[in-house]
């Protein structure tokens, strides 16, 4: 027998030389990473007040008619697709919660990180309720519950508006150490982001004036109490390069989606106003007129016959538009024309409007002189009633968020301007809301499928999951 | 396979001849074949003298006695006895035994057995069925071969990749049967990418050199192989070389394709839009146009009238005609040429043989084609008395060029199917537009870009697939490398052993080039480039220890097996051309790319004990324990046993019986237990970078489970196995049972938890089923002989509980439907929206008189079959055999995309109905041209089948015209699931075989020691089916689980017909 032992026993180690004890070293991927720095962390983190530059931005943009989606069926709300794109920023709560983790308990300048990390996390939640109404956030996002419940927007709002508030109070105490490159809207500038959250106080205040005046009118206090963004320096952009190439989120957009057009309603709101932004912002058409693309039409001509984005109106570079100086002062324009958080005063009003007029058209570079030429005529002062005074308002406001993401149609559904008007169904799609503008997202497939006991109970407090059903602050 | 015993026989046995007598020669050939049989025992009766016959079935035999009695005898043939009265030459012709069935199969660990020995379920298919299937892979070959098979293909072609799926699905995640080569599993992966299938692992296999398939259907049957066969084993063992024997054999085969299915689609109507059914509107000049926009079929007849097609750049005036055959013309005849040769040597000590072959294909879609070479050597050798090696070395290159995609995505067979029916294909092909000198050239719209004629279909736009098949191109390259080497030691008497390596290398390169202007999402061009390489390290010993105790009979193995695989994936992609035409990384204006490794391990001891008892009662045991590194450390050794008990009735009770020749009943239980996918058990934060290198965290998407544990497949067979008439009947039986418990998968979570999906241990699965498999030889004589196998097959998958809670998990989202797992219900049941019906089942019409479409789920069907059905046919007529097989399914319903957008597009013939009335009413102003609001409009879908809002009965006579592109429309937008659903029930004359063996008296004067001529013909008609849209036999896109059931868009299925020639010498 020993004549073959040599061989059995040569070949038996074959096979025993290949059992390893690596399984631990199996189960960890190559690109995983063990220790990811902090700042590194807060780089994505600032990086998530970016806005959905997909679906989700056609359907903002669509409903509050800045621009228009021509080849899809999106123009009669029959895609279902696009009610996820809101509905998945859901997908930032897992980076909010690691760091909320991180930072729990300290003291210091990690407090104030904190703090960014809360005023990301209202961000983003408001974000997302604004959208759909009722929505999951107590048991959201932490993975321990997989199907979980939903909240009122009424308490997302006033717990946010808790958080919010601790926020401002730790970063006016606290000195935060600047996240330098790591910061991806202030570039490390800290001071800033005292400002950015008072000025969601003020945005916020606003939002809920119709539905809890008391609290509205308090937090608008608080707001104007401490310093807002008060200059373009001090606006809240996000230079948000795309895997594509060097380009912003939004360049990019409008750059690849080949059928989205400026929507007729902002083309012939620019034209009547003889707005000096109608150049920049559109190109003219093949007959040399601005022509913008009526929403939810029924006709079908080549794109080339309307307008499109023009390029002066956006750079490569040219960030999100997160939270923006002429909004800010549109905001203290209606808080003071109303009196809300502070005494009611015409003349403040007027100088914050003239002043969020000047601050947007600036920001396009619209040449000084064409903006004094503009301010000097009709719709450069506030006049009329009330009113007509809001209405001036909101529609400025509307066109200055002709670049950015939700907030025009959240914006046009609690100021009830621009007047979307019914559509005609001789000419227009109609759809399931019979022509009316959608007043919030429905709550999406995924809902319905994974999470169905408390979609369902959702989808009965929401007119059967319609279009129609107003959100919590919406009273217009 | 009777020519393997040989090489046995002549091992085992020591034969002593006496000299000093007369010779007598002659040749043994078998009765029903007419083909001579080697190794057939030739001994005097009573006499230690005897002799086997050679390969060519010769004999010769010295017998000193001038009276005495010649026994001829061989394994699976009655045996006859022959008086000797002096004759110098004695022919014998021996028949098929009709009464012993000891036919060897190949088990588990490439352990050869007795199939009566066995206490489950097996199955074989010799080497020269598969080969002359007329399919190029082993596993399509094995379509309707045998009960609980079933084979899926994709609906691309021979490019594409197959697997084999025995008895059902086993688990929520698939179970395709694990395939061995050579005791070796032989990896079957398959790379798809987007809608491009690379193919599968079994391709590389070269069909010639298959000698026997036996398909080991139970888990029971598998124990031994462990996780990888909990889906049961396909065992193929290929040809080696013979000692002192050789051979040359050469095969030459030419195949023609064809298109074998194609969608019905309508001739009357041509390119309109469907918010103007009917009608075009006139130009300027009075001419009518076809407008932007407008690229679907809801245009007026096609009648040869002068329509200008103003979308495009030159705005062609051209006749409006039916072009019925311009998605015909789009495809081709394909051809395929393929040659192999054998050539085997061996002498006393040692054998070898060496394979080659190369198949050249070109594919029914213009410019798709395929190349493959494959060489092999097998070389055994006896070192000494108690070593030997047994050593293989496989090589297979294969090259493709533009794999169809098969997807609705644009340039798959979609943008054919939707191309309005007035499109004549020189819009699309000739040469007008030349983008910087490519071969393409078709129309463009009037701003230069090439036509893409839908952008609403999917979420993409299917286009124009001229542009993908000679501008843009895929092209990839694939090499595998395998092999083992076997030591055998002999160690003691009765006891031995081997061990055993094995390395499976493979790589696939691909390539994917698309030009600028490919479509809305590809407007700017792109490059993709990726390199995907796969080790599998097998490495295995056994012990064998076989005794003889009196009555008993004990074999009993012990063995170990390490198994570790890793893969590497590295690509790059190129965004947006600098110049058109260059298809290199560095003309991108953006480039990305990454790589990424898996590792898998598993190590595994084992054992198996079997004790036969006088050769009727056999009992098996066997035991086996992985060590896994995919589970944590509490839950990744796990241990699973089985037991088998067969049982030969007519031995046990000597039943004589000339009705009842065997009966065998069989039983058998077991366990398998299994791991799951890396990465389920921790989860992990990422880095990248974005374009401008800055750092991305990525927070994981995927919630991990640590607390995951193996999954056990237990399952139970009872079998009956029974000859009766002289071996003119037989019948196999099975019944089995399955239960999958704590079933692993990943289930799908809602983003608002944080997480998109978790791998969970989701509860028990349970597969019931029935086979049987009914042999019948109605004729058999010596020239002519009738055999007909009929199989039958009933399998039922069944969720019988989910942990955690859940009520249902969703398998996969096709449009317009789900397909869920649901506690309590078969698996795989089709959920969706449906129309809303009254109590005497009417349609509900709306105000609007649309049908109602409520936003409730309800199941609209099944992916299941209820049953499945095989009958093959072999006629045999002298040196003459034809051969059909008849395929089956019954019950399973298919999700369909075709149907949606066809009809959507007003291109299928089911999109014709109820346009007439709705046009007249149109005309005569009763319509609006838009709305929904007319209550007129038509479809015959809807007529007699459906009630109107008021409660009055919508009927020809008093029918309800609704604009019928708005009814397509809004069911395909609407989502509505029970019009998306098609039975995809069949019978299908899957193969029909002829094949000619040249006569042995013919050959003698031909350097030829056989010589044979066939036919082929593959899918040659579809005899049963109920949808118009798909070829019901083969409709996915892919083979992987996930398009089980669904029917995305893909490409026809090819018809067959291949001549092959066949010789050796």
């Amino acid at each position: 027998m020993n004549k073959y032992i040599k061989y059995l026993a040569a070949s038996f180690l074959i096979v025993a030389i290949g059992c390893t004890d690596k399984f631990e070293e199996y189960n960890t991927p190559i690109n995983a990473v063990d220790d990811i720095p902090l700042e590194l962390r807060f780089n994505t983190l600032t990086q998530n007040f970016n806005h959905a530059y997909t679906t989700a931005f056609i359907v903002a943009q669509e409903y509050s008619q800045l621009k228009c989606y021509e080849a899809s069926t999106v123009k009669d709300y029959e895609f279902a697709g696009y009610n996820d794109g809101y509905w998945n920023r859901y997908d930032k709560l897992s980076l909010i919660f690691d760091l909320l983790e991180r930072t729990e308990g300290e003291e210091g300048y990690m407090k104030g990180y904190q703090a960014l990390v809360n005023i990301n996390y209202v961000y983003t939640m408001l974000s997302i309720t604004d959208m759909y109404g009722d929505v999951p956030y107590t048991e959201a996002g932490n993975g321990e519950e997989w199907r979980p419940a939903y909240d009122t927007q009424e308490s997302i709002y006033t717990d946010g508006i808790r958080i919010l508030d601790e926020a401002c109070a730790t970063l006016e105490n606290v000195t935060i150490e600047s996240l330098g490159e790591n910061d991806r809207i202030y570039g490390g500038d800290a001071s800033k982001w005292l400002k950015f959250a008072n000025t969601l106080r003020l945005r916020i205040a606003l939002r809920i004036k119709n539905v809890n005046p008391t609290l509205s009118s308090e937090l608008a206090q608080k707001a104007f109490s401490k310093p807002l963004i008060e200059n373009e320096d001090e606006s809240a952009t996000l230079p948000n390069f795309d895997i594509e190439g060097a380009r912003s989120g939004v360049w990019n957009y409008y750059e690849t989606a080949g059928s989205l057009l400026p929507s007729e309603r902002v083309v012939e709101f620019m034209k009547s106003n003889n707005d000096p932004r109608l150049s920049i912002l559109i190109t003219k058409n093949v007959d040399d007129e601005y022509l913008g693309y009526p929403n939810g039409s029924n006709i079908t001509r080549p794109t080339t016959e309307y307008s499109d984005f023009a390029a002066t109106g956006y750079a490569p570079d040219m960030g999100d538009q997160i939270l923006m100086y002429a909004e800010a002062s549109f905001l203290k324009a209606e808080a003071y024309l109303f009196g809300i958080g502070v005494t009611a005063n015409e003349t403040s009003a007027n100088e914050e409007y003239r002043a969020g007029v000047r601050a947007n058209m600036e920001m396009l570079g619209v040449e000084n002189a064409d903006i004094d030429t503009f301010l000097a005529g009709s719709l450069g002062n506030l006049s009329g009633d009330q009113e007509n005074k809001i209405k001036m308002i909101a529609e400025q406001k509307w066109l200055a968020f002709f670049h950015g993401g939700n907030e025009a149609y959240n914006e046009v559904r609690r100021l009830g301007y621009p007047v979307i008007e019914k559509r005609d169904g001789a000419t227009h799609e109609l759809g399931e809301t019979n022509g009316e503008m959608p007043r919030r997202l429905k709550y999406p497939i995924q809902e319905r499928d994974y999470n169905s006991t408390h979609y369902q109970t959702a989808v009965a407090a929401t007119d059967n999951n319609s279009f129609l059903h107003k959100v919590w602050w919406d009273k217009n | 396979m009777k020519k393997i015993f040989l090489t046995m026989i002549c091992m085992c046995m020591v034969l002593l001849n006496y000299a000093q007598s007369k010779e007598v020669t002659g040749i043994v050939t078998d009765q029903a074949t007419g083909e001579t049989i080697p190794g057939v025992n030739v001994v005097v009766k009573g006499t230690t003298n005897g002799t086997v016959t050679d390969f060519n079935g010769k004999y010769s035999i010295e017998v000193s006695q001038s009276n005495a009695t010649l026994l001829f005898s061989f394994v699976g043939y009655a045996p006859q006895e022959i008086n000797y009265t002096g004759q110098s030459t004695i022919d014998v012709v021996l028949a098929v035994d009709a009464l012993k069935v000891n036919e060897v199969v190949v088990t588990a660990l490439g352990i050869k057995r007795e199939k009566k020995s066995l206490g489950y379920s097996v199955s074989e298919v010799k080497g020269d069925d598969v080969a002359r299937s007329g399919d190029g892979n082993v596993l399509n070959a094995l379509s309707g071969k045998a009960a609980g098979v079933v084979v899926n293909t994709t609906a691309g072609s021979s490019m594409g990749s197959s697997n084999i799926v025995l008895r059902g699905y086993n688990t929520l995640r698939g179970g395709e049967a694990l395939i061995v080569v050579d005791g070796i599993p032989y990896s079957n992966r398959s790379t798809l990418d987007g809608g491009y299938d690379y193919g599968s692992g079994i391709s590389d296999l070269n069909m010639d050199d298959v000698e026997s398939v036996s398909i080991l259907k139970g888990a029971n049957a598998a124990a031994l192989y462990g996780s990888l066969a909990m889906n049961g084993v396909v065992i193929i063992t290929t040809k080696s070389g013979k000692k002192n024997h050789s051979s040359v054999s050469v095969s030459s085969t030419y195949t023609m394709s064809e298109v074998g299915f194609m969608p019905e689609l309508q001739n009357t109507y041509g390119e309109g839009y469907y918010k103007n059914i009917g009608h075009l509107d006139a130009g300027d000049d009075g001419i009518l146009e076809t407008r932007y926009g407008s690229t679907k079929s809801w245009g007026p007849k096609m009648e040869g009238q002068d329509v200008r097609i103003s979308w495009l750049r030159d705005k062609p005036v051209l006749p409006y005609s039916k072009q019925e055959d311009n998605v015909k013309d789009f495809f081709r005849k394909g051809h395929t040429f393929k040659n192999s040769v054998n050539i085997t040597n061996g002498n006393d000590k040692r054998s070898w043989s060496l394979s080659l072959m190369s198949e050249n294909m070109k594919d029914i879609i213009r410019t798709s084609e395929m190349d493959k070479y494959n060489m092999g050597l097998r070389v055994k050798r006896d070192v000494n008395s108690w070593f030997d090696i047994d050593g293989k070395i496989n090589f297979t290159y294969k090259s493709a060029y533009n794999r169809p995609e098969n997807t609705d995505k644009r340039g798959g067979f979609m943008g054919l199917m939707v191309a309005p029916r007035s499109f004549r294909n020189d819009l699309m092909s000739p040469a007008i537009y030349t983008p910087n000198g490519k071969s393409y050239s078709g129309e463009t719209f009037q701003d230069g870009a090439p036509i893409q004629w839908d952008d609403e279909i999917g979420s993409w736009g299917a286009g124009n697939p001229y542009w993908d098949l000679y501008v843009n191109y895929n092209k990839d390259r694939q090499t595998r490398v395998n092999g083992f080497t076997k030591l055998n030691f002999k160690l003691a008497k009765g006891l031995s052993a081997f061990t055993r390596l094995g390395v499976d290398y493979s790589n696939l390169e691909a390539r994917k080039f698309e030009e600028i202007n490919s479509g809305a999402y590809r407007e700017k061009g792109g490059l993709s480039s990726k390199s995907n390489n796969h080790l599998d390290i097998n490495a295995d010993f056994l012990f064998t220890y076989d005794k003889d105790m009196g009555d008993f009979h004990l074999t009993a193995n012990a063995g170990g097996n390490h198994s570790y695989s890793r893969s590497h994936y590295l690509w790059a992609t190129g965004n947006e051309a600098v110049l058109p035409g260059a298809d290199y990384m560095g003309n991108y204006k953006s480039r990305d790319g990454g790589d990424d490794t898996q590792e898998r391990e598993k190590n595994s001891l084992y054992g198996s004990f079997q004790l036969a008892y006088r050769n009727y009662l056999f009992l098996d045991v066997t035991g086996r324990n992985d060590w896994t590194s995919t589970l944590s450390d509490d839950n990744n050794s796990f241990f699973y046993p089985s037991a088998s008990i067969g049982f030969v009735v007519t031995d046990a009770f000597d039943i004589k019986s000339s009705v009842l020749d065997y009966a065998k009943v069989r039983l058998s239980a077991s366990e398998v237990g299994n791991d799951f996918d890396i990465y389920a058990i921790k989860q992990y934060i990422t880095m990248s970078a974005d374009i401008v290198g800055r750092p991305i965290v990525n927070m994981p998407k995927k919630l991990s489970n640590l607390n995951l544990k193996p999954e056990m497949n237990r399952s139970l067979e009872f079998g009956l196995d029974l000859r009766f008439l002289k071996n003119r009947i037989g019948l196999d039986l099975a019944v089995y049972q399955n239960n999958i418990k704590d079933q692993i998968l990943n289930t799908p979570l809602t983003i608002s938890s944080g997480y998109n999906e978790t791998p969970i241990n989701a509860g028990e699965i349970e597969n019931k089923g029935v086979e049987l498999s009914l042999n019948v030889k109605p004729i058999r004589t010596k020239d002519l002989l009738w055999d007909m196998t009929f199989n039958y097959s009933k399998n039922e998958m069944k969720v019988v509980s989910l942990n955690d809670g859940l009520e249902e998990i969703e398998m996969r989202k096709p449009r317009n439907a789900r397909i869920i797992a649901k506690v309590g219900e078969k698996y795989g049941q089709i959920v969706g929206r449906t129309f809303a019906r009254n109590e005497d089942g009417l349609i509900m019409l709306n105000d609007k008189n649309f049908p109602i479409v409520p936003e409730d789920l309800s199941v609209v069907g099944n992916i299941q079959p209820d049953f499945t059905a095989s009958i093959q046919n072999t006629l045999r007529y002298k040196n003459l055999t034809l051969g059909f097989l008849i395929t089956s399914s019954f019950g399973n319903d298919v999700v369909t995309y075709k149907r949606l957008e066809m009809n959507y597009n007003g291109t299928s013939k089911e999109s014709v109905a109820g346009r007439e009335g709705w046009m007249a009413a149109k005309d005569a102003g009763e319509a609006s041209a838009y709305g929904y609001s007319s209550s007129y409009g038509g479809l015959d879908y809807l007529v007699g089948r459906s009630i109107r809002e008021d409660g009055s009965l919508n009927t020809a006579s008093n029918p309800t015209y609704i604009n019928p592109a708005r009814f397509w429309k809004s069911q395909r937008s609407s989502r509505n699931a029970e019009y998306a659903v098609e039975d995809g029930s069949y019978v299908k004359m899957k193969e029909i075989s002829l094949n000619y063996r040249l006569p042995k008296s013919f050959l003698a004067k031909l350097p030829f020691e056989s010589l044979s001529v066939g036919f082929v013909a593959r899918n040659p008609w579809i005899i049963h089916k109920k949808t118009d849209f798909f070829d019901p036999e083969a409709f996915q896109s892919n083979t992987q689980f996930g398009s089980y059931g669904v029917e995305n868009a893909a490409w026809p299925n090819r018809r067959t017909y291949s001549f092959n020639v066949s010789f050796k010498f």
